[in-house]
């Protein structure tokens, strides 16, 4: 077994020009395409993009759950020094559970339908932390109590139909947490729930966070879920990280034009009603034949002929630790010029961005 | 729940009360619960004939090989003295024999169900399960059954392994094989994809664990709902075998009885000794197949909740 604690290079998760390929029919599908980020202890990672951006997909393979044949992994992922991509199974599987965890985007499908929610959590227990049926039980009991299940003693012997989602995804997270992870990567957590329940397991992940002094990687298509949530933000588009940075810092000194056009997607409680959302038009790209250039170049209102040709590095800005991965960035002189220039050559889009540029909807952003 | 704030004229209010119609159904169906009242008296049926065919040796019936010559031309009709059900032609009581025969049908349904469901089932859920090359294996070699059809295979393997009811119980249980195998398999599949077995993998459960643990569960409630169609096909078969003579005349069951009652039936008009067994089997299956749908049901409501 490999032992966990014996490491201690600071970090706790270090990913490293990561990828993550799928062998299909039709092509390589380069589904993560050389991410690098670095997770500290008790700190958390927000990775959002759209649908088919790759964040799901990193989640999965940095923790080695996808095992197909067709997948392929390259790069590094080091859990607290121990290298995680090549190792096998065997190996993973004394990390998974009681190292890092996982938490499913729909509670009603990642709990099984046909036994008893207190055994789906003393499973687990019994498992790794070698328990006894009764110790097993007070603990699972303890911990339902924990994540905010009223009367636990009635809920543990319910089946999962019982339970209503929001309930069903605070069992998730119980079975999660049993072991004491020191990383819980949430995949999307949230998404498959009631919005007034959303906030409540946000905040519930929030607290066992802090109280367990636990690492976490949030995976969501909703800046506005992690915009009060995380220490850092990953953008992702496309499989790959196009902006980088502390979470303050991304919501002040958006550089990125794919985030910004993000943030103008979110409806804003200050805007009149009925204003309309400003969508990004087109979608993502083919992730087998990816563009050569910059991957968000086709829908990009900042656009010119160099991010066709030449894909941008990841380059840090004047603030350190904000990585981008820009020709033009927004709020740069360049990025105004080229910006200028699309919308003097009547390109929807950038006359879009100018127009909410120049008169903010609501007031300031 | 009561409206505190009485709606305007013109509004409809939701839910429109329940009609006393509908009241009455949801009574019902509570008291009877999933079985039903088809349910209930199939149940009953069941019940009834297990435990007289478990407690034969003790029950105060007629020695169902000892002839009654008292009675007139052997083929007294059911409700005369002495016997509920009558006699048939050889002079036997007809209550003692269905009562024994009864033994051989229960002996005949328990052991297909075993084997069937504990061959056939593991087959489907290793193949389900682990995919690749032994699938192709194990699914090839159950195919190979479903190529015969199923009675001459059974008349096959009982006409060489010698015809006693141990032989008939193998020979069905072989039979039944595939259909429980490929029933496992299919249900597998669905269950392998679902996210608590992704899950259960990231809580670092291992694949036998996996396996036995969050999917088994899963698959044996469909493949005990169809163990109990297919314990009425395995009595129905041990029947048709009984009937053609192929089994051991020693043992007494159901179809040799039908199969007794042929000749009076056809040459003096007497239906009794044929129809009695007949309608035995019958309800019998009948009673399985009911409960077996039933089961189904109850189960696929948790699904369905989901």
């Amino acid at each position: 077994m490999l032992t966990a604690d014996t490491v201690h290079d600071g970090a706790l998760l270090q990913v490293h020009d990561f990828r993550s390929y799928f062998d299909t029919p039709a092509g390589i599908v380069k589904a993560v395409d050389g991410v690098s980020f670095t997770l500290d202890r008790g700190d958390t990672l927000g990775i959002v993009g759209e649908s088919g951006s790759g964040k799901t997909v990193l989640a999965r393979s940095v923790m080695g759950l996808l095992t197909g044949k067709n997948v392929m992994r390259s790069g590094s992922a080091r859990y607290n020094g121990i290298e995680l991509v090549g190792a096998s199974e065997k190996e993973l599987r004394d990390l998974w559970g009681t190292e890092m965890a996982m938490v499913f985007q729909d509670p009603m499908t990642s709990l099984n339908p046909v036994l008893k929610t207190g055994r789906q959590i003393t499973e687990g227990l019994r498992y790794h932390l070698q328990l006894s049926k009764s110790e097993a039980r007070a603990q699972a009991l303890q911990l339902l109590d924990s994540v905010g299940i009223p009367d636990p003693k009635r809920r543990i012997s319910q089946y999962p139909h019982e339970l209503s989602g929001g309930m069903r995804q605070r069992v998730t997270i119980a079975i999660a947490l049993a072991c004491g992870p020191k990383l819980l990567l949430a995949d999307e957590p949230t998404t498959a729930l009631d919005v007034t329940v959303q906030a409540q397991i946000l905040d519930l992940l929030h607290q066992q966070q802090v109280e367990r002094h636990m690492a976490m990687v949030l995976v969501t298509h909703d800046l506005g879920v992690v915009a009060g949530r995380t220490n850092h933000i990953a953008v992702m588009y496309a499989g790959q990280i196009v902006e980088y940075a502390p979470t303050t810092d991304l919501f002040a000194n958006v550089r990125m034009p794919y985030t910004q056009a993000l943030l103008h997607s979110i409806p804003k409680l200050a805007q009149p009603s009925h204003t309309r959302l400003q969508a990004i038009a087109g979608r993502p790209p083919d992730l087998i034949n990816p563009p050569s250039g910059c991957r968000f170049a086709p829908r990009c209102p900042y656009v010119q002929p160099k991010c066709n040709s030449e894909m941008p590095p990841l380059q840090e800005s004047e603030t350190p630790g904000h990585l981008y991965r820009c020709w033009f960035p927004v709020g740069t002189e360049a990025g105004r010029e080229a910006l200028a220039h699309n919308t003097a050559a009547g390109m929807p889009a950038a006359v879009s961005i100018t127009q909410i540029l120049a008169d903010p909807p609501g007031g300031t952003h | 729940m009561t409206d505190l704030v009485s709606p305007p004229d013109g509004i409809a209010t939701n839910p429109p009360p329940a009609s006393p119609a509908s009241d009455k159904k949801i009574k019902t169906a509570k008291k009877t619960g999933a079985l039903g009242i088809g349910g209930w008296i199939a149940s009953i049926w069941l019940i009834t004939l297990t435990a007289a065919a478990v407690f034969a040796p003790w029950l105060p019936l007629d020695d169902p090989a000892k002839t009654d010559f008292s009675v007139p031309k052997n083929n007294s009709s059911p409700f005369t003295a002495g016997h509920l059900l009558g006699t048939d032609n050889n002079g036997y009581d007809i209550l003692a024999r269905i009562v024994w025969g009864g033994r051989v049908s229960l002996v005949v349904a328990a052991g297909v169900l075993i084997i069937g469901m504990l061959v056939g089932g593991t087959i489907g859920l290793l193949a389900g399960f682990f995919r690749g090359k032994s699938e192709t294996l194990l699914m090839a070699s159950v195919d190979v059954f479903l190529a015969f059809p199923a009675l001459i295979l059974l008349i096959a393997i009982v006409a060489f392994l010698g015809a006693d009811l141990l032989n008939v119980v193998l020979g069905i249980s072989l039979v039944s094989i595939p259909a429980f195998a490929r029933i496992s398999r299919a249900t597998t599949l669905t269950y392998a994809q679902r996210e608590f077995v992704l899950a259960a993998r990231a809580a670092g459960a291992s694949q036998k664990r996996i396996l036995v643990r969050e999917i088994l569960p899963n698959v044996i409630l469909p493949l005990l709902a169809f163990g109990l169609l297919v314990v009425g096909i395995a009595i129905v078969a041990e029947g048709s075998l009984a009937f053609l003579g192929l089994t051991s005349t020693e043992t007494i069951s159901w179809g040799g009885m039908i199969n007794g009652g042929k000749k009076p039936l056809q040459q003096d008009n007497i239906a009794h000794t044929a129809m009695i067994p007949a309608v035995t089997m019958f309800l019998t299956v009948l009673a399985v197949n009911v409960l077996g749908d039933r089961f189904r049901a109850a189960f696929d409501v948790k699904d369905s909740m989901l």
